[in-house]
């Protein structure tokens, strides 16, 4: 049996009629000319080297070899090469984010837009394995240095935080639930839970306490639950004992930066006591550098200017401060405790900085040096709940 | 090579256009054929080098082998017995290097379970396309052998037929009695092109525009947890899915379509508008018409169809459709999605099908269409037991809806809606303007606001933020 072919008049737009050998010949030279004049402007348009936005290297023209040829990664080099240096590249990502979101669609790589402007990291589902043991293994530590107060500070998300402009009011899981399935696996004599929502209570503005742009809580956030820490274990800190300063008002976060470019900026603020009682040294061991500030105001120079908080994430960092304590620090922590750590100088001559997804060293060594009057944990809780590092660098 | 490529798009078509429409070198007009055979065999084993570096050595001897298989069975017209030898060792060999490339690895999973064996199944890579040009070649060997075509004279002409690159990797299965007289002689003009020009840029759309954007949706939530997806939300997202594989499959042979009628070929139609009919029988024959008909033609009427009594033809039938659902993937998921429709359709043609026809017409489509849908549940499960889970979700286990399911609906519900429509074919008509001058502008609009939106999805696609500063 014979199949009917696809014909002429299958086209949906032919109508009644047949198209005329004129149109016909308009389509075949406008379809030619498109071809054509993307190969010209490909050509006179110079390769670029980088993408700001993407803050990644572009693809070159590939080297054509037989074994490149032999494996296909000529072939595949050579298809990102062509989109990577497509003509006006960024003008048609933009055009599509734009269109895209003309359309209802409100998510790019996994950061949602909400309302008013505010980008959304996407929430780490609860693991129980994988929480279970991180607790433990915090649990094992606080026993063995029961001596020290210790506290933690697990930042909720501005997912949960800002819900109501989240897009389409999607609500992911409850924080607040996951909050306490971490406060109730935690235990020690000395040991307290900081709520970070009951922190943020007092806040007039919840939207001052996230970035519109970047994933991570604003210094104002930061000082309320500093200033909780601070009644806990009766450091006798006020906010007014504390400047808050603009430093930037044209921050674009890495929430921006997942996206797609967008116009809205944010102002960072950074909050430093007003009594600058003395002077400190900061040094990164690791890194053999040694500075007299915690901040880094050449990072606000660079894209990403959240690092102007120490300069960004290390390993280790060691603060020496004059202050007129005994008492001597040890915080774990992710990104989140940055814009916190100067806050903290005042109250304690030393501070010992670990970051576990950087640490690679004993933590026992750590231990041996000081003898520490305090721990705390400084987290976010998307970070807290994925994180796998945690519990090796404590039992280390 | 896929045809949403930049490499493809913007390097090979102009390139291979190139050469097929200008004279760049001085034939005999009746030469001029060959010479364009000529231009798209070289053009297609280059496009399938492109994706396969290594495995298109297989494909030139398999190309080989069967192009003396034809000379063969056509030269020994008067031996009956060695032609039937040859004809038989030729598919069983077809067969076997199919069968080894696809399933190898899938037959020794199922040995190892039967029998506890531990037997390490080496690596092996699907060469693309394989199951399109086995059957393409069956198809010549099988027609040559029962005399329903002659045997092809010219290696080139065999060549062009099974590598033709716009239908090569993804169909529609092209038979060679149909394809045949075009190989000599075929009419290459404007009128063709502009037509082909439309097919592509539909198809074009179709696959990037639809069936990308929806896709989303229903990978996102099987990513998920499938015990807490709620019952709403796993509708939509099989719903999504349902739609993604019409537009990317059909897309995909609009675009072959149209790419054959710029270089002046005739494919069959593959797709008519599935989602719109009104029983299972209906919907075959408007899926993937390409492959159903190649079953029926190859499998069922020599297995002897429905000709030899009920009974037989159930078995044959029940045959037929899980050969079918074989060649769409080695799992057994797919094993049963082609079992689920054998028995549907059993039961359709001796128990349910008169019940069926008292049913209004609109009650037919649904029911017809829900039975498909849950088909897809079982086809984009990577496994059985994953197919039952999602299913599980769909009738309420994970509670009627979840947290994300507004916003789902919400952030998709204007592309679901276009595509709906378009699936429906409620767009084949539209615009009705009755000034054809505008209506033909419009029209011209739409199809360049189509590719350009294309090449910006293509482009974007790549947006690739390196987030090293991430924490």
């Amino acid at each position: 049996m014979k199949l009917p072919t696809a014909k002429n008049h299958d086209l949906p737009t032919s109508g009644k009629r047949n198209y005329t050998t004129l149109v016909c010949l308009v389509i075949a030279v406008a379809f030619a000319a498109f071809l054509v004049l993307h190969t010209l402007l490909f050509l006179v348009t110079p390769d670029l080297e980088l993408s700001e936005s993407e803050n990644r290297t572009l693809q070159q023209r590939p080297k054509l070899t037989l074994s490149a040829l032999a494996d296909g990664s000529y072939m595949k080099k050579f298809e990102t090469y062509l989109t990577d240096q497509f003509p006006n590249r960024d003008g048609l990502i933009s055009f599509h984010s734009f269109f895209a979101t003309l359309t209802g669609h409100r998510e790019e790589n996994g950061v949602y837009l909400g309302r008013r402007g505010f980008l959304f990291e996407k929430q780490t589902p609860l693991d129980q394995d994988v929480l279970q043991k991180t607790t433990d293994a915090i649990n094992t530590f606080l026993e063995r240095e029961k001596h020290a107060k210790s506290a933690m500070i697990l930042a909720p998300n501005s997912s949960y935080v800002l819900q109501k402009y989240m897009p389409y009011h999607l609500h992911e899981d409850d924080q607040k639930q996951q909050l306490n399935i971490v406060k109730k696996a935690l235990h020690g004599d000395k040991f307290s839970w900081i709520s970070v929502l009951k922190a943020y209570e007092k806040a007039e503005d919840p939207t001052t306490l996230y970035y519109r742009t970047d994933h991570h809580w604003t210094t104002f956030a930061a000082q309320r639950a500093f200033l909780s820490l601070s009644s806990k274990w009766e450091l006798g800190a006020k906010s007014s004992q504390f400047t808050m300063e603009p430093v930037s008002d044209h921050f674009s976060g890495t929430l921006a930066s997942s996206y797609g470019e967008r116009k809205i900026r944010d102002v960072l603020y950074v909050c430093a006591p007003k009594k600058a009682n003395g002077t400190y040294t900061v040094s990164y061991p690791t890194q053999n550098k040694v500075t007299a500030s915690v901040f880094d105001s050449s990072k606000l120079e660079q894209k990403n200017q959240y690092e102007i908080f120490l300069g960004g994430n290390f390993d280790k960092i060691e603060i020496t401060t004059t202050a007129e304590s005994e008492d001597t620090l040890l915080l774990f922590k992710d990104s989140y405790a940055n814009c916190m750590i100067p806050m903290l100088t005042p109250y304690f001559s030393k501070i010992v900085v670990i970051d576990p997804r950087y640490f690679s060293d004993s933590l026992n060594d750590v231990l041996e040096d000081t003898d520490f009057t305090h721990v705390l944990f400084v987290y976010n809780l998307n970070t807290f709940l994925a994180d796998k590092s945690l519990s090796g660098v404590l039992a280390s | 090579m896929l045809f949403s490529s930049a490499t493809f798009l913007f390097v090979f078509l102009p390139v291979v256009l190139l050469f097929y429409f200008l004279p760049l070198f001085k034939t005999q007009p009746q030469k001029e054929i060959t010479k364009k055979n000529a231009v798209l065999c070289l053009a297609s084993l280059v496009f399938y080098a492109w994706g396969e570096p290594v495995y298109i050595l297989l494909m030139l001897i398999s190309i080989y082998f069967n192009y003396n298989i034809g000379l063969d069975l056509a030269a020994l017209g008067r031996h009956p017995k060695q032609r039937r030898q040859i004809f038989i060792a030729a598919v069983v060999f077809n067969l076997l290097v199919l069968g080894f490339f696809k399933y190898y690895p899938f037959a020794v999973d199922n040995l190892n379970h039967l029998f506890r064996l531990e037997i390490r199944a080496a690596q092996i890579s699907l060469p693309i396309g394989i199951s399109f040009y086995t059957f393409q070649i069956l198809s010549y060997v099988i027609d040559v052998y029962r005399g329903k075509c002659t045997a092809q004279k010219s290696l080139l002409s065999f060549a062009t037929y099974i590598t033709m690159f716009p239908q090569l990797i993804a169909g529609p299965i092209v038979q060679y009695g149909d394809i045949e007289r075009q190989l000599r002689t075929r009419k290459i003009g404007i009128r063709k092109f502009a037509a082909g020009v439309l097919f592509f840029v539909r198809g074009l759309g179709k696959k990037v525009l639809f069936a990308n954007t929806i896709g989303a949706v229903y990978t996102e939530i099987t990513a998920r947890d499938i015990s807490s997806v709620g019952m709403l939300t796993a509708w939509f997202g099989i719903l999504c899915y349902t739609l993604q594989i019409y537009f990317d499959f059909s897309g995909y042979s609009d675009m072959a379509i149209g790419l054959g009628k710029m270089f002046g070929f005739d494919f069959v139609q593959n797709f008519n508008f599935p989602y719109t009919a009104s029983s299972i029988k209906d919907f075959w024959s408007r899926w993937h018409i390409s492959l159903s008909t190649w079953f029926r033609d190859y499998v069922y009427i020599p297995l002897g169809g429905n000709r030899k009594g009920t009974a037989r033809t159930i078995i044959n039938l029940l045959i037929v459709w899980s050969l079918t659902g074989l060649w769409h993937g080695a799992a057994w998921n797919f094993v049963a999605w082609g079992a689920y429709y054998g028995i549907l359709l059993i039961l359709e043609k001796y128990v349910f099908g008169s019940l069926v026809e008292k049913l209004p017409y609109w009650a037919k489509r649904v029911l017809t269409m829900l039975i498909v849908i849950v088909g897809w549940v079982f086809f984009s499960a990577e496994s059985f037991s994953g197919a039952a889970q999602y299913l599980g979700a769909m009738v309420g286990r994970g509670g009627l809806w979840d947290s994300t399911t507004g916003y789902l609906l919400m952030s998709n519900l204007l592309p679901f809606a276009v595509m709906s429509c378009s699936a429906l074919g409620y767009f084949r008509k539209f615009p009705k303007l009755r000034d054809s001058n505008i209506r033909l502008a419009l029209q011209a609009l739409g199809y360049a606001a189509v590719f350009a939106l294309c090449v910006v999805n293509l482009v974007s696609d790549t947006y690739n933020p390196f987030l090293y500063f991430r924490f």
